[in-house]
């Protein structure tokens, strides 16, 4: 301890030195006519080194100058090498690290430009970040627990010390600042309250945004609000009562953290990257996907060769039938490894609503207690990262109009404590998401109120509660007349639903008065292949998505009308739906003009029934989507591409964009 | 004339009707005969659609008409839609034989095979299709003989034979003329069937796309010709998608230099030179 007091500007000195020249051998080489040179070097190291007590380090680096100028001719670049990781750990074994704070800026400034180094620092920092923030949630509810408190200091520190070595100076110093506080709470001189857990949320915040800076090449991650942020930290180390009057004035000397504190965090860091790499391969994202396009394929062709006639025929042979079941097992088992490659649990799309219900409850003085169910629940990355903006307006929706004020609730019988439920599972196939509260529910009048006065809904129809629910799915329905500071920002539930049934799912309510409203979001378990309808329309073929399909019929004469002389209308099930002439949109020339000679599909779009006509189905066909290609970015009413089983291209028909079309027209 | 001719580089060079196009080879992929194409409603007219390339989706421009000239297809059926039409010449002019037998009026129809519709196409119409050359020659003996029967059966008829004449008309009918037609017909059938574009695949910014060619014609060096001698011959090159003009070796002429970035650019000009 007295050492470590004495000489850190010499410790830190040496460091430098000594990676310094590894740098250099690692870059140069060592060439013959370089190594006196080092040798010198070496033996300035050595002398020092024994100057500032580092006994085992002086040693090694005299060692290594020794052997150098013995052996000019000799294979010594790998003994080098070597040495001088002994050195390296001789220097850092004696306790001894680069104080960040006051650390001059290193030589080695290629560090900080290795692209590959900084995106490990922005995926490991990431990490660190979501795993302080779930353990700051748990701190909140025991505020004394130490595991809970080293977790996060350990994350704060590994921050620190991987922005050190890669030149992020704001980082550095903001996770410095916190770590000194969170040692503090370590040793019993700091008190976790609820104002210090928003200290350090803010703090997680800001290296958020600096690693964000980071990450899209700003020149210096430093963004606004360091100062601001280290302002509050040192406020809560200097104010807080609890805090003896001592470690304020030490304060200003930056004490580092107690030395055993840094030797467990480091090797441990170090270690647990070690497995990390080991156990697992960083793969580019395109490459995952065009191995599930062609696992997708595969899966394809497979069933192809299955059902080929010829195959069928001699399906009498047992060797035959056999093989054939286990080939298709295996594409089977192959299909859903290559999708659990691209999966996800959804606990880090709960952990982000877990820290914005903390945030929101305490502004709106709402108390909220949120429960998760299944976050281990897989799905795929695309959907996980679109779902996030969604589930946040939602889980905002739920706090700001779902529960009531606490005094409310206790009126009305009710915990002044309201329960959040976010719950994930698989079913049927598909992903289930509910986020539920047990607020005061839908108000079934109000909303048809709200509808009418919109113009959402007529005055006379008669709607089901289901009906009335899907009323605030509708644009235009969450409006000025209730902006709060969180909700109700003029974008409402139908930019949720439309984002929703961007990924092919859907939006269910449920409510009951009085006693909560469960959304549940349906969503498949991938964006790759879907299930399809193949329609003809002349010689042209299409796939109609069977998400979006409702049913599907020839009409009756008398079932089709003209409204206005303008727009064609179908009678289906009592209610009039538009039709959609599929030939006249794309400019083709169709089997048949006639309706009643056609196949009308009634399909969903943006909420909207209406009827599609095609000449024939030709059947169902699980397809891979694919896009177009280039030069062909965004066609209107069309999803993408699809090879059909004889090896034609296919268009998958977007709904929503064909609907839109049809509207505006 | 900002990309100069790499004199160094093998060039695709692409046919388009009777024009010769440079495509750097760097940029192509490969080479494959043309797949059934799917076309995409509400795109620019020289997106022809998408092939399925190995699985892939792959965009397919018809160069054709991204330099401005009349699409491969439509070539095709508009030589299909003339043809259809000699055959229905023959068929009236044989018609017109008989009405002129019957009503003993004189025959004012070609009597000459050159001097038909058919038969001055016939003479002009010059292809290095070997296939299509081939099949042509078939034509040459019964149409002359068709056409031989104007003056034979008004023979006949002058000399008063009008049975032996009607007969040789209904022979005609049934022999010759059928002939002629079925020649039609498989000769529509057989531009159908020769139309056989080839896709050359690019490289793209993001992905590959591919266009659509007559035909291959080889991979070459070329080197850059002269701007005076092409001032010369009245060739001028403005801003578009031909940015240069080379110079085959042994002199075998001229190749129009693409460049290949702008193609999916819908504000390029096709910039082909003017004559």
């Amino acid at each position: 301890m007295n050492k470590q007091d004495e000489i850190p500007e010499a410790g830190v000195g040496l460091r430098q030195c000594v990676d310094d020249l590894a740098m250099q051998l690692i870059l140069g080489g060592s060439g013959d006519d370089r190594l006196p040179e080092l040798a010198a070097t070496l033996a300035q190291i050595g002398r020092q080194s024994g100057e500032a007590g580092y006994g085992e380090a002086a040693r090694v680096a005299r060692e290594l100058s020794a052997s150098l100028s013995a052996d000019l001719a000799g294979p010594v670049a790998a003994q080098l090498q070597e040495g001088l990781a002994r050195l390296q750990q001789a220097l850092s074994g004696s306790g001894l690290e680069p104080e960040p704070a006051t650390a001059r800026p290193p030589a080695i400034a290629s560090l900080a430009q290795d692209p590959e180094l900084v995106a490990d620092f922005i995926l490991e920092s990431r990490e660190h970040l979501t795993t302080i923030e779930q353990r700051i949630l748990m701190l909140e509810r025991e505020p004394g627990n130490p595991d809970a408190i080293n977790s996060i200091f350990r994350g704060f520190h590994t921050i620190k010390g991987l922005a050190g070595f890669l030149e992020f100076p704001s980082i550095q110093a903001v996770a410095h600042e916190v770590e000194t506080a969170l040692n503090l709470a370590r040793e019993g001189k700091l008190a976790i309250t609820p104002s210090a857990i928003d200290v350090i949320l803010e703090s997680v915040d800001y290296l958020t945004r600096a690693i964000a800076a980071v990450e899209s090449g700003a020149r210096s991650e430093r963004v606004p609000g360091q100062d601001h942020v280290i302002e509050r930290v040192q406020a809560l180390m200097a104010g807080e009562p609890g805090v003896p009057a001592r470690a304020s004035a030490e304060y200003p000397v930056m004490t580092p953290p107690a030395p055993a504190a840094e030797a467990v965090a480091r090797p441990e860091s170090k270690a647990r990257r070690v497995a990390a790499e080991s156990s697992s391969v960083r793969v580019d994202t395109s490459k995952l996907d065009y191995l599930v396009d062609m696992v997708g394929e595969m899966v394809i062709a497979q069933s192809l060769v299955r059902h080929n006639q010829v195959v069928a025929a001699a399906g009498g042979d047992p060797r035959l039938h056999r093989d054939l079941a286990q080939l298709t097992r295996i594409t089977g088992e192959v299909q859903r490894t290559a999708m659990a490659m691209r999966m996800v649990p959804i606990g880090q799309l709960f952990q982000r609503a877990a820290r914005q219900i903390r945030d929101l409850s305490r502004k709106v003085g709402k108390q909220v207690e949120l429960v998760t169910r299944g976050e281990d629940t897989q799905l795929d990355k695309t959907i996980a990262e679109e779902l996030a903006d969604p589930l946040m307006h939602m889980v905002r929706n739920s706090i700001d109009h779902g529960i009531e004020a606490p005094e409310v609730r206790e009126a009305a019988g009710k915990a002044a404590q309201a329960n959040v439920t976010l719950a994930a599972y698989h079913r049927a196939g598909q992903v289930v998401i509910e986020i539920a509260d047990d607020g005061r529910g839908l108000d079934c009048s109000k909303i048809l109120a709200k509808a009418r006065e919109k113009g959402l809904a007529e005055d006379g129809a008669h709607l089901s509660e289901g009906d009335i629910f899907r009323l605030i799915l509708e644009p235009g329905f969450s409006t000025a007349n209730q902006v709060t500071d969180i909700s109700g920002r003029g974008v409402g539930m139908d930019v949720v639903r439309r984002q929703v049934e961007k990924l092919r799912g859907r939006i269910e309510i449920r409510s009951q008065a009085g006693q909560g409203t469960t959304f549940l979001l349906k969503l498949p378990l991938t964006l790759a292949i879907i299930d399809g309808l193949v329609v003809t329309i002349g010689r042209h073929r299409y796939i109609v998505p069977l998400f979006a399909v409702r049913e599907m019929f020839r009409p009756a004469a008398e079932s089709m009308f003209t409204v206005q002389n303008r727009q064609e209308m179908a009678l289906v099930r009592g209610r009039l739906l538009p039709v959609l002439r599929l030939y006249k949109r794309f400019g083709l020339t169709p089997r048949t003009e006639d309706p009643c000679q056609a196949l009308l599909i009634v399909a969903e779009a943006e909420g909207q029934p209406f009827c599609l006509m095609v000449d024939d189905l030709i059947g169902k066909q699980e397809v891979v989507i694919k896009s177009l290609g280039e030069g062909l970015g965004k066609v209107p009413g069309v999803a993408g591409g699809a090879i059909l089983g004889e090896g034609h291209v296919g268009l998958i028909l977007d709904m929503g964009g064909l609907w839109g079309v049809r509207a505006h027209a | 004339m900002n990309a100069t001719v790499d004199a160094r580089m093998p060039w695709v060079i692409v046919q388009l009707g009777t024009r010769l196009f440079g495509l750097n080879c760097s940029v192509v992929r490969e080479m494959v005969i043309m797949p059934e194409v799917c076309e995409v409603p509400g795109v620019p007219d020289y997106m022809r659609g998408v092939i399925n390339l190995r699985g892939r989706v792959t965009s397919l421009v018809d160069l054709r008409r991204r330099l401005g000239m009349r699409s491969s297809t439509e070539d095709t059926e508009s030589l299909c839609e003339l043809m259809e039409q000699r055959a229905q010449d023959h068929r009236r002019w044989l018609d017109e034989l008989d009405a002129s037998v019957n009503e003993k009026r004189a025959f004012t129809l070609a009597r000459d095979p050159h001097q038909c519709a058919f038969g001055k196409w016939y003479d002009n119409f010059k292809t290095d299709n070997i296939l299509m050359s081939g099949f042509l020659k078939k034509f040459e003996v019964p149409h002359k003989r068709i056409h031989a029967l104007a003056d034979e059966i008004g023979e006949l008829a002058e000399k008063g034979c009008m049975g032996q004449a009607l007969e040789q008309l209904e022979q005609a009918r049934t022999g010759i003329l059928s002939t002629m037609l079925r020649l039609f017909a498989d000769f529509q059938q057989l531009l159908r069937d020769s139309h056989r574009e080839i896709a050359v695949v690019l490289n793209g910014s993001v992905g590959a796309y591919a266009v659509s060619v007559d035909s291959v014609a080889s991979v070459e060096k070329l080197s850059e010709a002269d701007t005076e001698e092409l001032a010369g011959k009245g060739l001028e090159i403005r801003e578009g998608l031909v940015t240069s003009v080379a110079k085959r070796a042994k002199g075998q002429g001229l190749v129009l230099v693409l460049g290949t970035e702008s193609i999916l650019d819908p504000a390029m000009h096709s910039g082909i030179p003017q004559t």
